[in-house]
């Protein structure tokens, strides 16, 4: 039992690094010049998320959302980044938690992770909401159709390397 | 991979992507407008018409903008994002609504003079 709950521990903290190793990356891919909308990334890190939640369950999947958004604060300094950050994690963590309910009945990755970032999207912009008002509300479909597709490509990341990356982390 | 599933996943984008198409024709329809709405910390902080050039720094923000040829843009903002001065300006045809937003600083440029002060305390409240 304990050497088990060990394993999560470790388990999570490798997801942790690589998501956060991703989320890193994204931020300097310059994808604003293909997308002209502000705070648009890839989202690969949520891939990590997404397996955290499939082969350790929704409180490591938490954990290691939270602990990956930390860590890329850590490493960038950006304080606003970091609390839209967090309202978007809280945001999809919610909708991930319903999500995985019908992973693999209902829908595959596709379908998890498109939803997933489109609450992410919304998340973001209620908190930017809050603090500057309906100014924002003006980015809300651009970036929630762009969350949608890059959704779509994380999904099926995670689709072809599901069996791959699930075995080896098996806990 | 069961293709049924990725027929839900299609069907299921597709509503999504659709509903958020319904939803930009209302909030990116073209307007005449000729005012922008400078927003500070919630609160109103200027109007201005963009047939008159000016530039301007928005209080202590740390945020310049400037009014050029028929186009309201941010020229200059101390924040490390830098996305209010990569955005696209506001200009006579630009969507009513349409805004560059520099969250750091809490400066808004929104296009419209519909905002009112009494409004902007109710999003402050």
């Amino acid at each position: 039992m304990q050497v088990n709950k060990l394993s999560k521990i470790s388990v999570s903290a490798l997801f942790t690094v690589f998501a956060a190793i991703c989320g890193i990356l994204e931020g300097m891919l310059p994808l604003q010049l293909i997308i002209p909308v502000p705070g648009v990334k890839l989202g690969i890190a949520n891939i990590f998320i997404v397996f955290a939640f499939k082969c350790l369950g929704a409180p490591f999947a938490i954990a290691v959302s939270l602990a990956r958004t930390l860590l890329v604060f850590l490493f960038t300094g950006n304080a606003m980044a970091f609390a839209l950050s967090i309202s978007g994690a809280l945001f999809s963590f919610v909708s991930l938690y319903f999500m995985m309910k019908l992973q693999n009945k209902v829908f595959s990755y596709i379908g998890v992770s498109s939803v997933c970032a489109v609450f992410h999207g919304a998340g973001q912009i209620a908190l930017a909401y809050i603090i500057i008002g309906n100014a924002v509300l003006y980015y809300l479909p651009a970036l929630l159709i762009v969350c949608a597709l890059t959704g779509v490509f994380t999904g099926a990341l995670m689709n072809v390397s599901e069996k791959k990356v699930l075995s080896n982390f098996k806990v | 991979m069961k293709k049924r599933l990725l027929i839900n996943d299609f069907m299921l984008i597709a509503a999504i992507i659709i509903c958020l198409i319904l939803l930009s024709f209302a909030i990116y329809m073209p307007s005449e407008s000729d005012e922008v709405t400078v927003m500070y910390g919630n609160t109103v902080y200027g109007k201005y018409s963009l047939s008159n050039d000016i530039t301007e720094a928005i209080g202590d923000s740390g945020v310049v903008i400037e009014i050029k040829s028929g186009k309201a843009s941010v020229i200059k903002s101390d924040c490390s994002d830098g996305i209010c001065k990569a955005g696209k300006p506001i200009e006579k045809n630009s969507g009513n609504g349409a805004s560059l937003v520099c969250l750091p600083n809490k400066v808004a440029i929104i296009k419209g003079s519909s905002v009112t002060p009494k409004e902007a305390d109710a999003v402050a409240g």
